[in-house]
């Protein structure tokens, strides 16, 4: 599963690259990247993949954390393609960008001197 | 670059801000853990290895993220080692054997990672996507995660975390979690 990961940016359009915990390669695929599927098998297609990501999400025996970790990685970078607005995990990055803890060290700083 | 990295030459006020952070640091997780009895430091998993605990490690070379280490993460060394399924197995037969305290120690783990990610940009640069993704594994969800860093920059803002403080948090994890309230 690491190596398709790690494969997957070349077959894949120009995104973000980044190096996950382990420090192995990982993907985001650009935002408004379309795949021109029909409306069809958008809905099919985001059907699985939420249902995918669902089951993943409440396994909680078999699949270790770590193993869980990659495969989000591989379904957001399937998923993150077509549903972008999706991709659970980027929403919490979201998140955590709008709430501008960025830098907080420099608040704490001021608050000492 | 982070005011940690800034340089490796001590000087009294530096010293001082150390001994400050550290001192806070203790305190926020002394209060954090309260509820369970237990004195605060190393993660229960820690003994796991669990490798999101060893990203202080890996950014040690900031003052401050080598302070959480030798708080969070003493005396670790070597190559980073992955968490074995039966230990996860054994992690989550626990968690959900004591339903009020499910996810309190990762919930913890996640908090000081964010923490870390505001006080160390190469980190909130390199790791943030890898702490979302550890977060959305322990089902957080976008109010969850806006909580965790309101308390982060609460108490970067030089403030005391405690049951009567007036942090407004939107979550019942969050208002369970940072100020005990049921």
């Amino acid at each position: 599963m690491a190596k398709r990961v790690k494969n997957l940016p070349t077959i894949l359009p120009k995104g973000k690259r980044l190096k996950n915990a382990k420090g192995r390669p990982t993907y985001r695929p650009p935002k408004n990247f379309d795949l021109h599927l029909s409306e069809e098998q958008r809905a099919e297609s985001k059907k699985l993949f939420t249902m995918v990501k669902d089951i993943l999400l409440h396994v909680t025996h078999d699949i270790d954390v770590n193993t869980k970790l990659i495969l989000l990685t591989a379904i957001n970078v399937l998923g993150a393609i077509e549903f972008d607005i999706d991709a659970g995990s980027r929403k919490l990055e979201d998140a955590v960008h709008k709430s501008g803890i960025r830098g907080g060290i420099q608040k704490y700083l001021k608050f000492l001197s | 670059m982070a005011f940690g990295r800034q340089d490796n030459k001590s000087n009294d006020s530096t010293d001082m801000k150390i001994v400050k952070f550290t001192t806070m640091i203790q305190e926020v997780d002394r209060y954090l853990l309260a509820a369970s009895g237990r004195a605060g430091g190393v993660f229960i998993f820690g003994k796991y290895k669990v490798y999101y605990s060893q990203i202080f490690k890996r950014y040690n070379a900031d003052q401050f993220i080598a302070v959480m280490e030798n708080i969070f993460n003493p005396g670790k060394s070597g190559p980073v080692d992955l968490i074995d399924a039966e230990t996860v197995i054994q992690l989550f037969k626990e968690m959900k054997s004591k339903p009020e305290k499910k996810y309190g120690e990762y919930y913890r783990l996640v908090f000081w990672l964010l923490f870390a990610a505001a006080v160390d940009d190469e980190i909130y640069n390199n790791e943030l996507p890898s702490i979302a993704d550890f977060a959305y594994c322990l089902e957080f969800n976008e109010k969850m995660m806006g909580d965790w860093c309101v308390v982060v920059d609460y108490i970067l803002s030089g403030n005391r975390l405690s049951e009567d403080c007036k942090l407004q948090l939107e979550t019942p994890e969050g208002r369970s979690f940072f100020l005990h309230r049921t």
